[in-house]
């Protein structure tokens, strides 16, 4: 049984009199516990398929269905709660908050999840621990390397329990021994429970996937 | 981790934006507050002048009226004086409510007498008072300082071809001219002014006066509670305010309310689109961040508290610190303004607070605009802007 819908999914860019279409009638069923890659030359709609599945984007037309929720017919703040409860981002670029602390940033999720200091605390200490950077957790996010940087991201993307991950490019900022930890901790993921779906135009990384989704011109052609 | 630990590490750890934030804010308020004390200050200073520039209220000795008539024939009225007015009835006026009001008492006796077959009009008053009261005198020569000493109007002085110095015959008694007053287009001109007390026993008239001149300061008391309360205290006196120089003070000060009203506006305008300013380049320097909310799952109303705790806080403090600032530069500059060396200006404790109500709206109503556009920032967008 599916665990991701994605029916007719379109998404048009208007600039000025131009029309650009991002992303055009896409189908795709995604199961549970998926490992997934999502490929294609620059351009090609990768990104704008990964927006549209986190609803951080809004599509022309179509759906996407996440554990049988009708993502778009939903408000603004209920994709947002949506989003918290299901989907965890990383990003090629990181996207931390320079003036919080690795500590800080991880807990950026739970801000708003309402639990207890004590709660916070276990869950931060055991995800530092599984991405390996308990002992950076006072330092702030831009006294880090790439590497550890990216391990950030992922913990934050990992604090509030998601079943989803979501990561555009994860590896492309960094050399290929981190990029390598950071997929052997995506695999690890997988194999936890976790649906994972990676844009990508590294070879190394497809390779490492179950499924690869291939775009080209906002259309999937394999 | 809660929101506010967001805005507080935000306000602590980027320290230059936050510096001007504060500032930003800190000056805005600082202007408003400052010109809103000094023209405060320097409403209650033009009204006190103007209240002692001249008399606003007259208390006359009560008169009464007979109408006469045959028939149906009205034949007319004859007004008489049923009472005087004393010296030591008027000092009850010292016993109103509103006593601290009553800045000046110049008590009056007048006397009409002969000399050199010339009618004059004698005054015997409490210098110390006049002159306060009647501000517009010129004097050449001195104030009369002892009892056989006399101040006489232009009109005297030329009539009687005087000059200071001079002496001259009342009721059998020698009198020294100390100065006379330049013309003033009022009865002082053809009026002689000597001592109440001597006025009143060389006429004869223990304890008696005419009337009485009041200046009161009107700045927190309406004019005719004062009236009325004196009228109570004094039963066998006609208290009146005098309509046309309060009407005149009334005028004067409330001109000038609307300027300062209006300085005020035209400053608070500029804070707003400076603090505005401030504001919109913080929020385009935050739209990655904004981006990174949404993504971890904000809900916008969540970003606006993070957004509106900074601003809070950065209100606060700005406020604090333009409270002690504005107080320190009224004291600086009101003396200057007022051109009065002995004011002792107080800390006043609603200071602060009218300082932080008005540094949280100016920067409410300058983050109205940038915190739309960050709750509508289009979270992909936002994250594509690096």
């Amino acid at each position: 049984m599916s665990f991701i819908e994605i029916n007719n999914l379109s998404k048009k860019y208007y600039n000025g009199s131009q029309t650009v279409n991002a992303m055009v009638d896409v189908n795709i069923s995604i199961t549970d516990r998926e490992y997934l890659a999502v490929t294609g030359p620059s351009g090609s709609g990768k990104s704008t398929f990964l927006s549209l599945l986190g609803g951080l984007n809004k599509p022309t037309n179509g759906s996407v269905l996440i554990d049988d929720i009708n993502m778009f017919e939903l408000t603004t703040n209920q994709i947002a709660s949506l989003r918290r409860e299901y989907i965890g981002f990383v990003f090629q670029s990181f996207y931390l908050i320079n003036y919080l602390t690795v500590s800080e940033n991880v807990l950026l999720p739970l801000a708003i999840a309402g639990k207890s200091q004590k709660e916070q605390f276990e869950m931060l200490e055991k995800i530092l621990e599984k991405v390996g950077i308990v002992d950076k957790k006072n330092r702030l996010a831009d006294e880090l390397s790439g590497g550890e940087q990216q391990r950030v991201a992922i913990a934050r993307a990992l604090i509030n329990e998601p079943l989803i991950i979501l990561a555009d490019e994860p590896t492309g900022n960094l050399d290929s021994k981190t990029g390598n930890k950071i997929l052997d901790l995506f695999e690890t993921l997988n194999s936890e429970g976790k649906t994972i779906i990676v844009v990508t135009h590294d070879d190394k990384v497809r390779e490492r996937t179950r499924r690869v989704l291939e775009f080209s011109d906002g259309k999937l052609i394999n | 981790m809660k929101l506010y630990n967001i805005s507080l590490n935000s306000l602590k750890r980027k320290k230059t934006k936050t510096a001007l934030l504060i500032f930003s804010l800190f000056l805005s308020v600082l202007s408003v507050i400052t010109l809103l004390i000094l023209s405060n200050e320097m409403q209650k200073n033009i009204s006190h002048n103007l209240d002692e520039y001249g008399a606003n209220i007259l208390i006359t000795p009560k008169t009464d009226e007979i109408q006469y008539s045959y028939g149906n024939l009205n034949l007319g009225s004859v007004t008489y004086t049923s009472n005087n007015l004393s010296l030591k009835e008027l000092k009850n006026i010292s016993k109103i409510n509103h006593s601290k009001n009553i800045s000046i008492v110049a008590p009056k006796l007048y006397v009409q007498t002969v000399i050199d077959g010339n009618s004059l009009m004698i005054a015997g008053v409490d210098f110390k008072q006049e002159i306060r009261i009647k501000k517009w005198w010129k004097i050449n020569g001195q104030i009369p300082g002892v009892d056989d000493q006399i101040l006489i109007g232009i009109s005297v002085k030329k009539k009687n071809n005087l000059e200071i110095n001079d002496s001259l015959l009342i009721n059998e008694k020698k009198f020294h001219i100390a100065g006379f007053i330049e013309s003033t287009g009022s009865q002082d001109d053809n009026s002689v002014f000597m001592s109440l007390p001597v006025t009143q026993t060389l006429f004869d008239k223990p304890d008696e006066i005419t009337l009485a001149e009041v200046a009161a300061l009107c700045y927190d008391c309406p004019i005719e509670e004062i009236v009325y309360q004196t009228s109570d205290m004094l039963p066998g006196a006609k208290v009146t305010a005098l309509k046309q120089t309060i009407e005149a003070k009334t005028t004067a000060v409330n001109s000038f309310k609307k300027f300062s009203v209006g300085v005020s506006s035209v400053i608070m305008l500029i804070s707003v689109l400076m603090v505005f300013s401030a504001l919109n380049s913080s929020i385009n320097e935050r739209l990655k961040e904004i981006g990174v909310f949404r993504a971890v799952g904000m809900r916008g109303f969540e970003i606006v508290k993070i957004i509106l705790t900074e601003i809070t806080i950065a209100s606060f403090v700005a406020a604090l610190f333009a409270s002690i600032g504005s107080f320190w530069i009224t004291r600086l500059i009101l003396p200057i303004l007022t051109d009065a060396k002995d004011i002792a200006l107080a800390f006043d404790y609603s200071i602060p607070v009218v300082a932080i109500l008005l540094s949280i709206s100016i920067a409410a109503i300058s983050g109205i605009i940038p915190i739309y556009r960050a709750i509508k920032l289009d979270p992909a967008m936002a994250l594509r802007t690096l």
